[in-house]
């Protein structure tokens, strides 16, 4: 990338930001699952109130990238379907929270 | 993106979901709390060891029925939430625990004597204040356990709970001492308040949460 100057190069971080976590729906999951050990799809529909299809969606691109693990299991003859943040989802989101603190503090 | 990120609100915001939204705590906190206002009158029916049986078998099955209503009336519609363990959490659980056994250990301990333990016992007490030593603390332990409990979930209706309580006790005790009733009215009124929140809530909670059929 050629060298910037002025504006562009205070928020040239912003470039750098992971689109995959960036993602409004994909966020409030990630966010969601930040805080607890893990949830199922149904605490996450409720959560995100997002249709099953999206949310199926998107947890399928944020597992195949490595940020959650999902474990299927049966409870009684319900099915489950577990969502768990691995370490590397959680580091994807440390470092996507600071690049946009920082962004957003140069932008005042 | 205007708002700033804050991730313990959205963790609180999480645990008022998964815990608070379905109305069983409040259930479960309000019928303890009526069934120990009703503890005097059945203790002069049944005598202090029978009714202390009953109580804790009360008490048992009152936290079976709330786990029973959690698996299957508020898991299949809210889903299911394994909460984070971290050394921090734990430590919190444990002072959690402590502090709900110390408050219904001075709750019971003003009930089951009163005269007994506490100075108040004295119809012809001058001072509120310097006389229920015990129902002061209870008042302040029970305070202060709901407000703790009501700012780390951020649910706000726990400090209302926390000191209405505490005071509702204080009131029954100084009604026991003053005019003699038997029922605890204050701590049966305050109760009887959060079963109505408590059904409401839930209520509420089976009309917008519907089981859902399809899996992923």
């Amino acid at each position: 990338m050629a060298k910037t100057t002025g504006i562009a190069s205070d928020l040239l971080d912003l470039a750098e930001v992971d689109r995959l976590v960036h993602e409004p729906a994909r966020l409030m999951i990630l966010m969601v699952l930040y805080g607890v050990e893990g949830a199922d799809f149904t605490f996450l529909l409720n959560a995100t109130e997002l249709t099953w299809g999206n949310l199926s969606s998107h947890v399928t691109k944020l597992e195949d990238a490595g940020y959650v693990k999902v474990e299927k299991s049966f409870v009684g003859k319900k099915p489950r379907t577990m969502v768990q943040l691995t370490d590397t989802g959680r580091r994807a989101i440390d470092s996507y929270r600071q690049t946009m603190q920082g962004a957003m503090k140069r932008l005042g | 993106m205007s708002e700033s990120i804050n991730l313990r609100d959205v963790q609180k915001r999480t645990m008022q979901l998964s815990e608070f939204a379905d109305g069983l705590w409040d259930l479960l906190i309000g019928s303890i709390f009526m069934v120990l206002a009703f503890y005097p009158i059945t203790r002069e029916l049944l005598g202090p060891f029978w009714n202390l049986a009953i109580f804790l078998f009360l008490l048992a099955f009152l936290v079976v029925g709330h786990l029973v209503a959690r698996h299957f009336v508020s898991g299949p519609r809210m889903g299911y939430v394994q909460p984070r363990r971290t050394p921090q959490t734990r430590l919190l659980l444990v002072v959690s625990a402590v502090m709900v056994l110390l408050t219904l250990g001075l709750v019971l301990w003003t009930l089951l004597g009163p005269g007994g333990l506490s100075s108040g016992s004295e119809p012809s007490t001058p001072s509120l204040v310097r006389s229920y030593g015990v129902e002061w603390m209870v008042v302040f332990v029970i305070g202060v356990v709901f407000s703790v409990m009501g700012y780390r979930f951020g649910v706000a209706r726990l400090f209302f709970y926390g000191w209405m309580l505490g005071l509702a006790n204080l009131a029954s005790v100084y009604m026991v001492h003053t005019a003699g009733w038997t029922f605890h009215v204050p701590a049966a009124i305050a109760s009887g308040i959060i079963l109505v929140i408590g059904f409401t809530l839930l209520l509420r909670f089976l009309r917008n949460y519907p089981i859902r059929t399809q899996e992923a």
